[in-house]
């Protein structure tokens, strides 16, 4: 399979733009975030801070609930942070853009819309013309390896599938910053393990900024270079680990096998 | 109708069993309708109907046609498959008319002006064809009005009150005060309000495809799985984008329940209107027919809007087929 750069297709873009097209840096400054049930202040995040250099990628993981995903939609701009602040090269995030995009733990794929109808929906939510929206759409879903599918509807894909349509979907637009959200939490283990290398893959090609949320120990140490551990609700830093590793690793490296064995201990598992 | 939503699994199309072979339908078929041409024809008869030469001839005709278009049915396209398909009906129809002719014209088992037979009925299609199909076209024409302007009111509304919160504060109230009255009340109050009784009527059958096609789409555009809007909104969706390209899609399959709901209301409110009101249509027709004991044109006026209004359930139903095309399992009709 051919792989395709989606935003930058020729050499005559502006200057900046390859700059521009690397990814982003995220700053998150002591965020701290509560939910409001009923009148009462359930708190989800507690000062949380960290920092993500360009074309980064980074892990967070903590126990289920414990305010993960929220993180993620207030860097998203979905929500606005209690306190702290979000910074994105330096601008403070003050609400949703493409340039910052979240891929779920379910697909979210609108039933009522193709493959290709999905994947140029960003295009066409910014307004770009036809044409040019459909070429792009097709580059998004070869290089997720979903040639051949754009007429499809999503009833008809299975979830590792829809799961790639989802990732076209937010590739097509060229983030500077990859959300995702568990992506691969509802997949069976051998389509994870082959989603796993096709973001790694997509991650290495286009270099954008990576946020994984995941509770899956060892999908993060393959994938991240570096793993955040939070602790239970109110989420806080509990462990800060880089993992030093060449890429494409693997599960048995004995230094990836220590990282899990203390990743788990911090998290209070018993190995 | 089964499941409206489209939700629930395909259902496959009732087809007959296992059907006898095509040249043992085919007889079967001529039989049936020769026979119903023979006993119409050949028995005398308690009372005087002039069109009962022409029915049995168009029994005979049916009769002779049959069955070799039965036996070639084959070759005859989709049309051919129907017919096969349908010969045990087509049969069934032969015998009941059967049943219906030596009951009533033939032996006059049921009461005579009430329960007319067949050829009665034929006569008043041939006779007063023109009258019914007058009221058919005055019929159509007072519904589709009344029930385009509500069914595009209460998509309208609907949307509104499932999109914003102001709406809905308002509307939600005089929505539930005023929705489950039945459109039939407002009648009497409708027909001095309104300058004709013809807007009169416009305005009540609006009244009854709206209510249900708002309620529907409200509850449609308010259940949207909210993380399609955060896509959306993620993707740089504008407000407008939200409502026109996720919201109103996604609540389609909801708005089709409501638009079924809204239809048989409809039918229901036409007839009241054209029988206490409106000169025209196949309400009063009905009526009209009552009241000059003319119940022959009566049971025609009952197939005719038997007909006219299934076949607008059919219209629905293939619109919807259309637009819904992405979901799985429709249900078919």
């Amino acid at each position: 399979m051919v792989a395709t750069t989606l935003e930058r297709p020729t050499p005559v873009a502006p200057v900046g733009a390859a700059a521009k097209a690397a990814g982003a840096r995220l700053t998150v400054e002591a965020v701290s975030h509560a939910f409001d049930i009923r009148g009462t202040a359930l708190p989800v995040l507690d000062r949380v801070s960290l920092d993500v250099a360009p074309g980064g990628f980074v892990a967070l993981l903590g126990p289920s609930g414990c305010g993960k995903s929220t993180l993620l939609r207030l860097v998203a701009g979905l929500e606005p942070p209690d306190a702290g602040r979000i910074t994105i090269d330096g601008a403070q995030v003050a609400g949703p853009d493409p340039s910052r995009l979240l891929v779920f733990q379910d697909p979210t794929l609108y039933p009522w819309r193709t493959v290709r109808g999905n994947v140029m929906l960003g295009l066409e939510a910014r307004g770009i013309a036809g044409p040019a929206r459909a070429a792009r759409a097709e580059a998004a879903l070869r290089l997720v390896g979903l040639d051949g599918f754009s007429e499809v509807f999503p009833h008809q894909l299975s979830g590792g599938m829809a799961q790639r349509a989802a990732l076209a979907r937010a590739l097509v637009n060229a983030p500077r910053l990859l959300l995702l959200d568990e992506p691969l939490g509802k997949l069976d283990a051998l389509t994870r393990l082959s989603l796993q290398a096709e973001i790694l893959r997509l991650w290495q090609e286009t270099r954008f900024t990576a946020l994984l949320v995941t509770h899956d120990v060892e999908e993060a140490l393959v994938l991240a270079e570096r793993v955040i551990v939070l602790s239970d609700r109110p989420a806080a830093i509990r462990a800060d680990i880089r993992v030093a590793r060449p890429y494409p690793r693997h599960r048995d490296d004995p230094e990836l096998v220590r990282l899990r064995r203390s990743i788990l201990d911090s998290l209070g598992q018993p190995i | 109708m089964a499941s409206l939503t489209g939700y629930a699994g395909r259902l496959p199309r009732p087809a007959a069993g296992r059907l006898p072979g095509l040249p043992v339908r085919a007889l079967a078929v001529g039989a049936a309708w020769l026979a119903l041409a023979g006993a119409t024809y050949g028995l005398p008869e308690e009372g005087d109907f002039p069109s009962t030469a022409a029915f049995a001839a168009g029994a005979l005709g049916l009769g002779l046609g049959l069955p070799p278009l039965v036996v070639l049915s084959g070759r005859l396209g989709r049309a051919g498959t129907a017919l096969a398909q349908g010969t045990p009906w087509l049969i069934l129809l032969a015998l009941a008319a059967l049943a219906w002719e030596l009951i009533t014209a033939k032996f006059a088992l049921l009461p005579m002006p009430f329960f007319p037979p067949p050829q009665a009925i034929l006569e008043v299609f041939l006779d007063d064809g023109a009258r019914l199909g007058g009221s058919i076209l005055a019929s159509l024409k007072l519904l589709a009005g009344g029930y385009l302007i509500g069914a595009g009111l209460g998509f309208v509304l609907g949307v509104a009150i499932g999109w914003s919160k102001t709406v809905g504060y308002w509307a939600h109230p005089v929505l539930r005060f005023v929705g489950p009255l039945p459109a039939t009340a407002w009648l009497p109050l409708a027909f001095f309000v309104f300058p004709s009784s013809w807007s009169a009527s416009t305005f009540l059958i609006a009244l009854a495809t709206g209510f249900p096609v708002t309620v529907l789409t409200w509850s449609g555009v308010a259940g949207v799985n909210k993380a399609y809007f955060d896509v959306a909104r993620t993707l740089g969706a504008s407000s407008t984008f939200l409502v026109l390209r996720v919201a109103i899609p996604a609540a389609l399959p909801h708005v089709f329940v409501g638009l079924f709901m809204g239809l048989g209301g409809s039918f229901a409110v036409l007839v009241v209107a054209e029988m206490l009101g409106v000169k025209s249509g196949l309400g009063w027709y009905l009526q009209w027919a009552q009241g000059w004991a003319a119940y022959a044109n009566l049971y025609a006026a009952l197939i005719v809007m038997a007909l006219m209004c299934s076949g607008l359930i059919s219209l629905l139903f293939r619109l919807r087929d259309r637009v819904l095309s992405w979901q799985k399992g429709l249900v078919q009709w």
